[in-house]
């Protein structure tokens, strides 16, 4: 049960920093000339890998195979890990660290896939405690 | 007693977690209050320290074209000249003391990323505004073709940057100072020369007809000791009706209104929210032990001294404020760590905070805070839980 619960606080936290990279916490405008700088795409990229988290993690919650529940705790922890070092590390940014890639992007992006990272683990632990229960049981 | 201290908490999860939010909501506003007014304060000083100069001469037309105090205070991008003449002339004015030049020129935009930045030059062999602040961040020598970039900028010490086409060569960052400083870039006289002189030939620059060897873009004064700033401020904008000499400490008289208007409003903030957070907290666990006085009234007749129902009421308030004003300080630390620039930008104020000592300092201040409130409220009902009538609760059925 608690595991259930895990996985889906895992899943809230990627629906909302999927929908709050589009939105609230976005990179920067596109340019007077239309094309887009390079945190555009950092911001697609964290975007479509907190829609993959949210959707292993659900899957995670309802799914009651051991294995498969542990496999979506680690996925839905390297996908966050991944999302984590998507802008500044794997993305470059902007020039100036007062622009939106860096004040908003950035900040939000990296404390959500923290939490992420934390309820994913949490979980991992409960699950693979269960399984010691279960094995110990017989 | 610990034990049925814990023991109450984990038996009531939902009422233990209201109370653990509302301490942490308490510590984690007035622990970022109070960062976001001391950095509000430490970008001021640091803006005063940085102008590091009694007056500022610029050509008279710098106050009217452009917004002089965006461009000296804010970070915008823009660039004034006038003849470099004007350093000889002005140095022999009674009352001067220390005098050097400044070289403006705004970058245009080149790569994917970048935006404009603004370039400064000085003369390192008289400045006395920015060296200091380039010692104290490294002591890299400024040579020529060589930049020194601000705290907020992408770059890096080793780092190439293309400005109209010349490559040079980072060889320091500031120290972050919460200023315009954080986003321009500094290189000396004969670097800056260099950058006008391909800005022109590129016809990058707005004033086609200017001779980068005799021009200059704000000239900065400090008055010698037993002189007058006034008096040279006045002398200079009499005398030279081309030029215009500002008291540096009147331009950062309106960012000085703002300050102590955006830490009053937040000093108020936090005392209010503070009291409002002893309130509501009182209210919950007068609420909280008016639930249970059926449960104090049986632990008293088991033999609970009204001493001792005080302790565990008033101990178990403590340890819930204590867990929650940890969380509450961890999130506001977090908060103001992660989103400082987003604070910067929508306070449109200098913003430097402050350093990790200080941090800690007002973390346990705030910690302790919100204790001294969950003592208060959680005292006030244990008082009221130690001298309740046991008798009258358990017959009434409550």
């Amino acid at each position: 049960m608690k595991g259930k619960m895990l996985n889906l606080v895992a899943f809230v936290a990627g629906v909302l920093l999927a929908a709050g990279v589009l939105t609230v916490f976005k990179a920067c405008d596109m340019k007077d000339d239309g094309t887009w700088m390079n945190c555009h795409y950092a911001q697609m990229y964290v975007c479509y890998l907190a829609v993959a988290a949210a959707a292993v993690s659900l899957v995670g919650a309802f799914i009651t195979n051991k294995i498969i529940k542990i496999l979506a705790n680690v996925i839905t922890a390297v996908l966050a890990a991944i999302a984590f070092f998507i802008p500044g590390v794997i993305v470059h940014m902007c020039m100036m660290e007062t622009m939106r890639c860096y004040t908003m992007l950035q900040p939000f992006t990296r404390i959500l896939s923290c939490v992420i990272i934390i309820i994913s683990v949490i979980s991992l632990v409960f699950t693979l405690m269960k399984k010691d229960e279960a094995q110990n049981d017989r | 007693m610990f034990s049925i201290v814990i023991k109450n908490i984990k038996g009531r999860k939902g009422r233990s977690f209201a109370m653990i939010f509302l301490a942490g909501l308490l510590s984690a506003f007035v622990f970022a209050g109070t960062v976001t007014v001391q950095s509000l304060q430490n970008g001021f000083s640091s803006l005063e320290n940085r102008l590091g100069a009694d007056v500022m001469v610029v050509p008279y037309e710098a106050t009217t074209k452009t917004n002089l105090e965006n461009i000296v205070l804010q970070g915008s991008t823009g660039y004034f000249y006038m003849d470099s003449s004007y350093l000889d002339e002005l140095s022999q004015i009674e009352g001067v003391g220390e005098i050097t030049a400044q070289y403006y020129l705004a970058s245009v935009k080149a790569s994917c990323c970048s935006i404009p930045v603004e370039i400064i030059g000085f003369d390192p062999d008289t400045d006395f505004v920015i060296t200091p602040w380039i010692k104290k961040s490294s002591g890299a020598e400024i040579g020529y073709l060589d930049v020194v970039v601000g705290n907020d900028l992408n770059a890096f010490v080793g780092d190439t940057l293309s400005f109209f086409g010349v490559e040079v060569n980072v060889v320091a960052k500031l120290e972050k100072t919460g200023t315009s400083y954080d986003t321009q870039v500094f290189t000396n006289e004969e670097t800056i020369k260099t950058l006008i002189d391909e800005s022109l030939n590129k016809q990058l620059n707005e004033y086609a007809d200017i001779n980068s060897g005799n021009i200059v873009s704000c000239i900065l004064i400090d008055a010698a000791d037993g002189y007058s700033v006034d008096e040279i401020v006045n002398e200079i904008n009499v005398h030279y009706k081309k030029l215009s000499a500002i008291r540096t400490q009147n331009m950062i008289s309106g960012i000085s209104d703002s300050l102590s208007g955006v830490s009053g409003i937040m000093q108020v903030l936090i005392g209010a929210i503070w009291i409002l957070g002893i309130c509501i907290l009182i209210v919950a666990y007068i609420m909280i032990t008016g639930e249970r006085k059926k449960e104090f009234a049986v632990l008293r007749a088991m033999g609970a001294s009204g001493k001792k129902m005080f302790g565990l009421v008033f101990f178990e308030g403590m340890l819930l404020s204590l867990i929650g004003s940890v969380f509450g300080v961890i999130f506001g630390f977090v908060l103001m760590i992660s989103f400082e620039g987003a604070i910067e930008n929508s306070l449109s104020l200098p913003f430097l905070l402050p350093s990790w000592g200080i941090m800690i300092v007002i973390a346990l201040a705030a910690i302790a805070l919100t204790l001294i409130s969950g003592a208060l409220s959680s005292g006030i009902c244990a008082k009221r839980i130690s001298s309740m009538d046991t008798g009258n609760i358990l017959r009434s059925g409550e």
